[in-house]
């Protein structure tokens, strides 16, 4: 009982930490958008390095300070008038944009007071690019279910124990599940941020193909009446699917240019979870989602199987 | 039984299909048909416009996988309906009715192949691949990882219910990898590009036809024997 | 509705959430009606 407690509060914890932590980037960013040629303000984290030389600047119109932001780089950040908490502040976020001839941030609005842990800005995608906190370990669960329900088709292949079959049927059905919700929530993202909700990139086509693969499992699960052909059919189409699918999942979509981070053609981001785009934070919240999720799929897995224990005892009974 | 006994009951296999088949041309006949009516849909659908090369090696694919979709699950599907399936389960081992039935089903599958390349070529005018030699290439060795693919699949199918809709259904998501990298193939045969950008789509093409033969191998006495 | 997701990402990411949590609520009803059927069918 208490590990679904558990599984309940952590997934609701880091699902609520992944929607509240709030986007800043650092001077890099800010400058490279001012550089773009983009007058779109960004938010921006800083540490005040010196309160005492915080002043009415030369011009006389701004409250500048120096900062300092989570690089070590530092640049005066132009306030329009003094903040009313500064006494207590030692950091900023706030929404500004990038000066280069005054080497300053003209800051038009304080977001957060002495900030803590924040995501990394990412041009183009900003508050969007929490979706990986969500999508990925959906998609995730789409591959492990698919690797389960193989590994209970080959079990009932060399044991021919039904119970196994039943298992692989179940893990496949929570394969189909969340392959469902991932190709929907990245749809769904994907007209936000890419315009349209199918854009035929090497992962959607991946996505596709699993879709595709466990459509056509089920297809011919419910084709066939007898319980041992069903059975070691399915097995054998499961496995057959397994040897020949990872190349969609796997390598594809890493050697062909397409919109995901880590593709053949991304420059600025690359693999997100292993280099670039990611803070310490931010990959936190991720792996204790996938781990949360998994313990989820555990979770459904063992409530299916043993509702279909039952039943299977049942009509042994009957 | 040893090597030569698995050899020689292999070629018994595949000469009993070539024979029966040789005897009512059933297969040969409708899938020649086949290609003919499909080939002539795509003509009136064109209607002399002219097309991007790259559009026929898409064009080229498509017919030639449903070509194979029509034909190539005849083989297991013929043994169920004639109700030899037993007679064979007794007689030879699984492995052997599996490597027979492959040979069949690539035999099959080149000869329509190059029956559908020679229809395009004469049929389509601004049909013409630049590099004959890797188009024939990539034609040949999709056909066999076409076959090799399906006939497992074919065997499923012949044990279900409803054999004639499943069998595409089934197929296309293992046959993807390789209708994939075979149109690409087929698109750099057709344009001046170098014979090198081919190459990585021939190993995939390769190293599919070994995977999937070698799975089919160890599982298909699980779909052959009940 | 669409403009007001478009300006305010993180809805977006919430509908997303949302949709997450309405999948497995749908798998949870499904378990539901299975034990259900088993309990009815004595």
């Amino acid at each position: 009982m208490w590990w679904k407690l558990l599984l309940f509060f952590w997934i609701a914890a880091f699902s609520a930490i992944g929607i509240l932590t709030p986007i800043a980037g650092t001077l890099g960013d800010v400058a490279m958008m001012g550089q773009m040629g983009s007058a779109k303000e960004i938010p921006v984290k800083f540490e005040i390095a010196d309160k005492s030389t915080a002043a009415v600047g030369a011009d006389g119109a701004a409250f500048v300070m120096r900062g300092i932001d989570a690089q070590g780089r530092s640049a005066d950040f132009a306030f329009a008038s003094n903040p009313s908490d500064f006494d207590a502040a030692t950091g900023y976020i706030v929404q500004g944009r990038y000066d280069a001839a005054a080497h300053r941030v003209i800051v038009s609005k304080v977001l957060s007071t002495n900030p803590g842990m924040t995501f990394p800005f990412i041009p183009g995608l900003e508050e969007r690019a929490k979706i990986i906190l969500f999508h990925v370990p959906v998609s995730w669960m789409t591959v492990i279910a698919f690797l389960v329900s193989m590994w209970y088709g080959i079990r009932y292949l060399r044991k021919k124990d039904l119970e196994d079959d039943a298992k692989s049927a179940i893990s496949a059905g929570l394969g189909l599940l969340f392959c469902i919700l991932a190709t929907t929530t990245g749809s769904v993202w994907a007209k936000f941020n890419w315009g349209s909700f199918w854009n035929w990139d090497p992962r959607e086509t991946s996505i596709f193909v699993l879709l595709l693969v466990y459509g056509a499992y089920f297809a011919l699960r419910s084709a066939l009446d007898i319980e041992e052909k069903r059975a070691s059919l399915s097995a054998v189409y499961g496995i057959l699917a397994f040897v020949t699918v990872p190349f969609f999942i796997f390598i594809m979509p890493r050697i062909l240019p397409g919109l995901h981070p880590g593709s053949a053609d991304d420059t600025n981001s690359g693999p997100v979870v292993s280099s670039g785009g990611m803070n310490a934070t931010m990959r936190i919240v991720l792996y204790s989602m996938l781990l949360g999720h998994i313990v989820l799929y555990a979770w459904l897995m063992r409530l299916r199987v043993s509702v279909t224990r039952l039943a299977m005892r049942k009509a042994d009974g009957a | 039984m040893n090597t030569t006994d698995v050899m020689r009951s292999i070629i018994a296999i595949l000469g009993k299909d070539v024979r029966s088949e040789l005897r009512t041309r059933y297969a040969v006949n409708a899938l020649l048909m086949f290609v003919v009516v499909t080939l002539s849909v795509i003509l009136f659908s064109l209607a002399g416009e002219t097309v991007a090369r790259s559009v026929h090696a898409g064009l080229l694919w498509v017919v030639m996988f449903f070509a194979a979709m029509s034909g190539l699950a005849r083989s297991f599907v013929a043994e169920e309906e004639r109700g030899t399936t037993l007679t064979l389960q007794l007689l030879a081992t699984p492995v052997s009715v599996y490597i027979g039935k492959l040979l069949f089903n690539t035999a099959l599958t080149l000869l329509l192949n190059s029956f559908i390349v020679l229809l395009f070529l004469l049929f389509i005018p601004d049909f013409t691949p630049a590099q004959p030699g890797l188009f024939w290439t990539v034609v040949l060795l999709g056909g066999v990882a076409v076959s090799s693919a399906t006939t497992i699949i074919a065997a499923i199918i012949a044990r279900a219910n409803t054999k004639g809709t499943l069998f595409p259904v089934l197929s296309f998501p293992i046959l993807l990898p390789l209708l994939m990298s075979g149109i690409s193939a087929t698109k750099i045969a057709m344009e001046e590009q170098a014979w090198t950008s081919a190459w990585a789509d021939l190993q995939l093409l390769g190293s599919y036809i070994v995977v999937v033969v070698t799975a089919s191998i160890l599982l298909f006495e699980h779909v052959w024997k009940d | 509705m669409y403009e007001f997701l478009e300006q305010n990402s993180i809805y977006v990411v919430m509908t997303i959430v949302l949709m997450v949590w309405s999948g497995v609520f749908l798998y949870l009803l499904r378990i539901d009606g299975q034990v259900r059927k088993l309990e009815s069918k004595k």
